[in-house]
């Protein structure tokens, strides 16, 4: 069982200190307790326990407003299961399995045979769940008008579900995105997605990649710099005629993103997060980057780094350390 | 002309000019290239772009190099096929095991390669325009980061050496040595007439040759065992033993019938020496073989079915040469229907196929592409590979010509910089003779016509331009000779070629295809221009259509009256025997 205390007002320096928290873990004995910070400015949090039989305390910042990068992909399910941990109640035949959603290329598509009642399982393989704080379905050809359902369970048949998450088509069609407005507390092994869409001209459901999993989150401490910028490739061979028009044959649109970081504290964990996303990533995997995760349509890539960045550090000795940094994505890598 | 829809190509199901002119109204198309590559354990499906074809999914692994098809050079004799070296993409070791040392390894010669091209994801437009094979030599190679093959055009493997047989001690045992080596003939045509004449009074013998096979034979030294000669290596339709000759001292001495016997079909015949019951007389005395003696008959050559009607008939020879003679890599099925239509062509006369004689007999080695281009050029038709991947016959005859075609080829149809006329190097020419008539008993073409010009273009050129044209499978003079005329017309007109990249609005064309240019590029000028497809490419970076038109501008053909001054070439120009 956990208990949500709220604390917001409470996280100023005069009350952060351990009495007022002692309260707080001496009125839920026994209990787990989830702290929740509203505020904006990045928040940090000692914790005293006064009780020491079976107790255990961990701290989690989460928040759903600030850059978020998810890097590992728990959708995949664990290598034992071979990248095989998908399955669909619909499938169109030849080269449209429902594992093509494991890939990184979103023009190799999962389809089915309908538009309704379509169902793509997942099993993460790992007995201690997964909670998912975020999920996308990118490269997909639902209407508006589709109802899309993520559910959760402790088995493979879903009997009971454990969780359901409704989730709604954005305005742009062929990404969608689910944020955890709060820290998911609950894990399940399966996952499932539920769609119905009775309005789609193509009589079928298709999907490009599917991911979800925990993303690395930016502490609301620091963030990107305005202005940030979207762009996009369009990828095209052309001719040149003698008739001073060209002639085009269309391959791509890709979309950019590029972000500027500046003085970012270094031990900070802003800093030491990306620098992790680059040691994983290098400029070779690609990552989900949603920038703003409350509207997260609007600037998110599936992309590889362009680069690995410089980081000028303007180092102050003991007044710390800050750094510079211009982060650059490309979908076409 | 284009609609509203701003993207036709994204609903389109169907590849044909329309939507090609669509696209190119609203300057973008979505053509694409993809290939199949067999395996050994299947095949790969690989673009250079990640995308469906129907419910197959072709992943991005390489870059498509220019793919070719030509009908080559006129009179060159020979016929280009196409080959393409492919650098499939292993930076991430997928095809490790089917490289040596891996798992599935199993060589890669003789491996198809299949390159086609379409509409989007629509698989029923996907045309293929490559078929080959990874060649033997150098077909296979890898480096750190990819597999690189090389494929050659599937008719490539046809073309073998003819004839296929040679004679050899192992097979007939008691051969003098002088014969062992040579090919056992292939014989077409009707060798039982307009033959060479010689002695007092000249009359005509014989010219195909009949090869003692057993010379060195006690018996047949002896007299006492008969001659046996081999003169083809297939069934001949008949063998006229009445005119079986030797040739001894310069002196032609026809056998007695009835020392003369067939072999089975035709293609041998045995000889009754002195002493095994012969009863030719051979200056003065019995015949008995000696070294150094060469025997002669007369024939008729393979038959070729249908009563015979098309046993002298060039398209039918050459038709039977490729099913015949590519060890059944050419199917009646890989020659396009246009066979039929030119082995029946009746009209005018100089173009009379139908009924036009020819005869061939070959015994050194030539490759089969090699001599049905030789054959077929000497009636100005030429072989190339079609759209559909088919041995299709191009016409030079001039009433074949297109004098209204349907495509215009106008500067926004151009790449730019690309647009380069040229006078070629060979084939212009202004006077001619033909050496024709080749005779296997003096292993040369027996006769010549005589020269013609054309007058008007010796005088225009100020010079006369002279060449020799063999024509070595023809040997009626009337036929020869307005074979020569036409040489001549064609030549004496000065054709230029030109070497342009369309747009992909010519997709569609195909090698002999007639089209209009009417451009406008700096100081070259064509007002529909009717030219001829002579060579036709696709590179991938943009789906550029890479192509070599004959250009017809200065060349009157029936429906064509340019009407420039300076004309002198073309159907109606007249052509002048030299006294």
């Amino acid at each position: 069982m956990t208990t949500t205390v709220d604390l917001s007002g409470y996280l100023e320096d005069s009350y952060l200190s351990g009495p007022y928290l002692t309260g707080v873990t001496g009125a839920i004995d026994g209990m787990q307790a989830l702290m929740v910070t509203t505020k904006e400015v990045g928040s940090q949090a000692d914790m005293i326990i006064t009780k020491i039989i079976g107790s255990q305390a961990s701290m989690v910042l989460y928040n759903a407003t600030a850059l978020r990068v998810m890097c590992e992909f728990l959708s995949r399910g664990t290598p034992a299961l071979g990248g095989t941990n998908w399955s669909a109640n619909s499938q169109a035949g030849g080269d449209f399995d429902i594992n093509n959603i494991n890939s990184d290329i979103p023009e190799q598509v999962y389809r089915s045979v309908t538009d309704t009642g379509v169902i793509i399982t997942s099993d993460t393989g790992l007995p201690q769940g997964v909670a998912i704080d975020t999920f996308a379905m990118l490269n997909h050809n639902l209407t508006k008008s589709a109802t899309v359902s993520l559910q959760g369970a402790d088995n493979a048949g879903f009997a009971p579900v454990g969780q359901t998450i409704n989730i709604t088509p954005q305005v742009r069609l062929d990404d969608m995105y689910y944020i955890a407005p709060t820290l998911p507390g609950q894990r399940f092994r399966y996952w499932r997605v539920l769609i119905d869409d009775v309005n789609n001209v193509d009589g079928y459901i298709e999907i490009g990649i599917v991911v979800y999993g925990n993303a690395q989150i930016f502490s609301t401490k620091e963030c990107f710099e305005n202005p940030i910028i979207p762009g996009k490739r369009h990828f095209k061979d052309e001719i040149p005629t003698e008739g001073f028009t060209n002639i085009m044959n269309d391959r791509a649109l890709r979309k950019t993103l590029k972000m500027s970081f500046l003085q970012l504290e270094n031990g900070e964990g802003n800093l030491d997060l990306l620098n992790e996303i680059f040691d994983f990533a290098r400029t070779s995997l690609k990552c989900l980057w949603i920038p703003t995760p409350v509207q997260p349509h609007k600037y998110s890539v599936f992309a590889k780094l362009v680069d690995l960045p410089e980081q000028p550090t303007t180092d102050n000795d003991d007044d710390g350390a800050f750094t510079d940094l211009d982060i650059d994505l490309d979908e076409s890598l | 002309m284009a609609t509203s829809d701003r993207r036709p190509y994204l609903l389109a199901t169907v590849l044909d000019q329309a939507l090609l002119d669509e696209m190119q109204d609203n300057l973008e198309n979505k053509l694409e290239m993809i290939c199949e590559i067999e395996s050994p354990t299947g095949t790969i499906y690989a673009s250079d772009r990640h995308k469906y074809v129907g419910t197959r999914f072709y992943e991005a692994l390489l870059n498509f190099p220019e793919v070719m098809r030509t009908v080559g050079e006129w009179l060159s004799g020979e016929l280009e096929f196409s080959s393409l070296t492919l650098a499939l993409s292993n930076v991430d070791g997928r095809f490790n095991n089917f490289l040596p040392g891996g798992a599935d390894f199993s060589g890669w010669i003789g491996k198809t390669v299949l390159v086609k091209i379409g509409l989007r994801d629509v698989a029923s437009t996907y045309t293929t325009v490559f078929s080959g094979e990874v060649t033997e030599i150098g077909g296979f190679k890898r480096d750190k980061n990819s597999v690189i093959l090389t494929a050659r055009d599937t008719f490539d493997k046809a073309n073998v050496t003819i004839p296929q047989t040679v004679l050899t001690d192992t097979g007939f045992a008691d051969i003098e040595d002088n014969f062992v080596g040579l090919g056992v003939p292939i014989i077409y045509g009707d060798w039982t007439t307009s033959l060479r004449e010689f002695g007092n009074p000249p009359a005509q013998k014989a010219s195909i040759p009949a090869i003692p096979t057993n010379g060195k034979n006690a018996g047949v030294q002896a007299g006492t065992t008969a001659l046996s000669c081999l003169i083809s290596s297939h069934d001949l339709f008949s063998l006229d033993a009445t005119n079986v000759y030797l040739f001894r001292s310069n002196i032609f001495w026809k056998f007695d019938t009835a020392d003369i016997t067939a072999g089975t079909g035709n293609r041998s015949l045995t000889i009754k020496q002195d002493n095994s019951g012969g009863t030719t007389v051979i200056d003065g005395g019995s015949f008995r073989y000696e070294a150094g003696d060469e025997i002669f008959c007369r024939v008729k050559g393979k038959d070729l079915g249908s009563g015979n009607i098309y046993d002298d008939n060039v398209v039918w020879i050459t038709r039977d040469l490729l099913l015949s003679y590519t060890n059944g890599d050419i199917v009646s099925g890989d020659l396009d229907a246009n066979w039929a239509t030119y082995r029946d062509k009746s009209t005018p006369a100089q173009s009379d196929i139908s009924t036009l004689k020819f005869r061939l007999w070959r015994q050194d080695g030539e490759s089969v592409m090699k001599e049905v281009l030789s054959l077929l050029e000497q009636v100005r038709l030429e072989v190339f590979v079609s759209r559909g991947l088919k041995l299709k016959i191009n016409s030079l005859q001039f009433e074949d010509f297109t004098a209204a075609p349907s495509v215009t080829i106008r500067n926004w149809d151009v790449e730019r910089g690309t647009f380069a006329p040229e006078s070629p190097d060979r084939n212009q020419f202004n006077r001619a003779a033909v050496d024709y008539d080749f005779d296997p008993s003096i292993n040369e073409n027996r006769r010549s016509t005589a020269i013609k010009n054309n007058t008007d273009a010796v005088n225009q050129a100020g010079k006369e331009i002279s060449k020799k044209i063999v024509i070595p499978n023809m040997y009626i003079e009337g036929e020869v000779n307005l074979q020569l005329v036409e040489f001549i017309r064609l030549a004496s007109s000065y054709p230029e070629f030109i070497h342009v990249t369309l747009t992909p609005r010519s997709f569609l064309l195909d090698i002999g295809d007639f089209v209009f240019v009417s451009v406008n590029i700096g100081s070259t000028v064509y007002s529909n221009v009717p030219c001829m497809v002579r060579q036709i490419g696709y590179n991938a970076d943009g789906l550029r259509i890479p192509t070599i038109l004959q250009s017809f501008q200065m060349t009157p053909f029936p429906g064509y009256e340019p009407g420039f001054s300076g004309t002198v070439g073309g159907y109606n120009a007249t052509i002048t025997t030299e006294s």
